[in-house]
């Protein structure tokens, strides 16, 4: 399985264990830590996009004097429906109370108008005074009962818990009666918080925007998914800003690491002289550090970035989170993309090994264009 | 295995501090048979290890050819010149073992590039270890032992491969009389299954060289031979 150099090269590793180990663990670390500063804000952005994606393309809210105001469902509808262009319109009722932990996000279900994203995940609608919380909801001191503070301050019966994969949508929501929600944030009957409008083609959504504020009789607010993404955009280029910064410290750690390894194999020319005295060749050499080397930065490097996946994919998230975003609550699952993830892995992996590879040539290289015995001559004193 | 080593006309010419050259080789010609132990004597400083050192490829002369089986060794790159060194045994003057490895492994070192397993490489550097006396230190390191172990284990380590030249430099230094007889006849042994075996030293009785070797004296960097 195994050739004679190779195990003569792992061999040689475990003559000095306490160093080898040191520099495995270091090289652990330090991967982890720049994994996870490259994962996390690719992370969130592959999530947000697949957020928006799910959002729909216009969301028109009524304004007043004091800001929005409840829309009319009927009027609104027909309205909407009328504009050329608009394939569905959903009038929306949610609104955000307080929890036992903190704020969360409520939402009256109609059951002839559930989200594509929850398709699936309900078994049974929630009855007056039920209701159905999402993955990252905490319920306080009883399992089974729920106290929500809006307009009114009540208690409701947890029926069912939405499942972690769709946590990305539903994490801190509380799903509820339509008449349960208007009452918590007090939109009278017939009335909507919003319209979730779908348009026929994606371009489409900015051309029939005047047509739509034209099409109501009162003053309306638009918001197209590009807009959002835009917004989103602006805020996660900040965080990625702070993440370039706090790469700085762990890139410079990994060019120490990178000329101490350098320097410590360039401390090895007598050795690597009397090896060719003994009709080593400089390719042996080299063969014998790269799968030295190898030998712990591959597994350091594997580990490490499965570690800085766990902390941004898994359960280690939490503690992403709370340095990043500041989340004290468990934050919700973040979308894993496939080709992202693996632009980041090959990052990853030539930050750390392509200069972990050069350390290991260039005293080779420096040895073959020098003469064996000069090579040898500063070890004559052994 | 060998038919010989020829040096034509070698020189070598190290700077000195008053941008002067000293001439350590001056125009050495001699030819190193296969089948009988060379010994080069002289004085301290008399160039003995740079002859050496030349011979074996470890450094280039200034001028002049070491020529082997028709092929000018001296003029190669260093690649060819690694490759063939795996042909040779060295015995250097300060044994060069690697402190870190142990007896065994620095025997194994010059067997591992070589593609065969570890196995054999083990037994073969085992039986080297043997003929020299030093089995039972196998497993000792090498910084663990005295003077005349290490210049074994550097003898066990030069011969182990069979190699069809070995160049040995003071092999006997730290050795006493009886080990010095049982060295030189291992060296001798070599010598006659075709090896060319070339010692430089100095102080050697040679009286006690098996065989009918051919002694050269190096004086004033010219190599002059004389009978034992």
């Amino acid at each position: 399985m195994f050739n004679t150099m190779q195990i003569w090269a792992f061999r040689d590793l475990l003559r000095r264990p306490f160093e080898s180990l040191l520099l495995g663990i270091t090289l652990i670390l330090t991967v982890a830590i720049l994994g996870t500063l490259l994962l996390f804000p690719r992370a969130l952005h592959d999530t947000l996009n697949t957020l928006l994606e799910a959002a729909p393309a216009i969301v028109l809210r009524r304004l007043d004097p004091t800001g929005f105001s409840p829309l009319p469902v009927q009027a609104s509808v027909l309205a909407a429906e009328k504009v050329i262009g608009v394939v569905s319109v959903r009038p929306r009722i949610w609104g955000v109370v307080h929890g036992p932990d903190g704020p969360l996000t409520i939402m009256g279900i109609l059951e002839e108008k559930i989200p594509e994203a929850l398709a699936g995940a309900l078994t049974r609608l929630p009855e007056p005074g039920e209701a159905i919380i999402g993955f990252g909801v905490s319920t306080g001191p009883s399992a089974d009962t729920l106290e929500l503070k809006g307009v009114i301050s009540r208690n409701y019966q947890v029926i069912d818990r939405l499942p972690e994969r769709t946590s990305m949508f539903t994490h801190d929501l509380v799903l509820m009666n339509t008449g349960d929600a208007r009452e918590l944030i007090g939109i009278p009957k017939g009335y909507a918080c919003d319209l979730a409008i779908d348009v026929f083609h994606e371009n489409e959504q900015d051309a029939i925007l005047s047509d739509l504020i034209d099409s109501f009789p009162w003053p309306v607010e638009c918001v197209t998914r590009l807009q959002s993404q835009g917004l989103f955009a602006g805020s996660l280029n900040r965080g990625r800003t702070l993440v370039a910064i706090a790469v700085i410290p762990a890139v410079l750690a990994l060019c120490l690491l990178v000329s101490v390894n350098t320097r410590k194999s360039m401390g090895r020319q007598s050795d690597l002289g009397i090896m060719k005295a003994m009709g080593w060749t400089t390719g042996d050499i080299i063969r014998f550090q790269l799968y030295r080397e190898l030998s712990v930065c591959l597994p350091s490097t594997a580990v490490g970035i499965c570690l800085s996946f766990v902390l941004v994919y898994g359960p280690g998230a939490v503690w992403a989170a709370d340095f990043f975003l500041g989340w004290k609550t468990l934050p919700p699952s973040l979308y894993l993309e496939t080709t992202g993830a693996a632009a980041v892995v090959l990052e990853m992996a030539g930050l750390i090994l392509v200069p972990m590879i050069a350390s290991v040539f260039l005293p080779a290289l420096k040895g073959a264009a020098s003469d064996v015995h000069d090579m040898i001559k500063d070890a004559g004193s052994r | 295995m060998s038919s010989g080593i020829t040096c034509r006309d070698l020189c070598v010419l190290f700077p000195m501090e008053n941008n002067k050259n000293r001439r350590v080789l001056d125009k050495v010609n001699a030819r190193f048979q296969a089948g009988e132990i060379s010994i080069v004597t002289g004085s301290v400083g008399a160039g003995k290890t740079t002859l050496l050192n030349i011979l074996a490829g470890l450094a280039r002369p200034t001028a002049g050819e070491v020529i082997v089986n028709d092929e000018r060794v001296s003029r190669w790159t260093g690649p060819h010149r690694d490759r063939w060194r795996r042909q040779a045994g060295i015995v250097f003057q300060h044994d060069h073992l690697l402190h870190d490895l142990t007896v065994l492994e620095n025997v194994m070192l010059p067997l591992i590039p070589l593609g065969r397993t570890l196995s054999t490489c083990r037994s073969q550097s085992m039986e080297a270890l043997k003929k020299v006396g030093m089995l039972h230190h196998a497993s000792s390191f090498a910084n663990s032992l005295s003077g005349g172990e290490r210049q074994k284990t550097a003898i066990a380590r030069a011969i182990v491969n069979q190699p069809g030249f070995i160049f040995a430099d003071e092999p006997f230094a730290h050795l006493d009389g009886e080990s010095t007889r049982q060295m030189m006849d291992l060296l001798h042994h070599h010598a006659c299954q075709n090896a060319v075996v070339i010692i430089a030293a100095h102080g050697l009785n040679l009286d006690t060289i098996p065989g009918n070797p051919l002694c050269c004296r190096l004086e004033n960097g010219v190599l002059n031979p004389f009978n034992s």
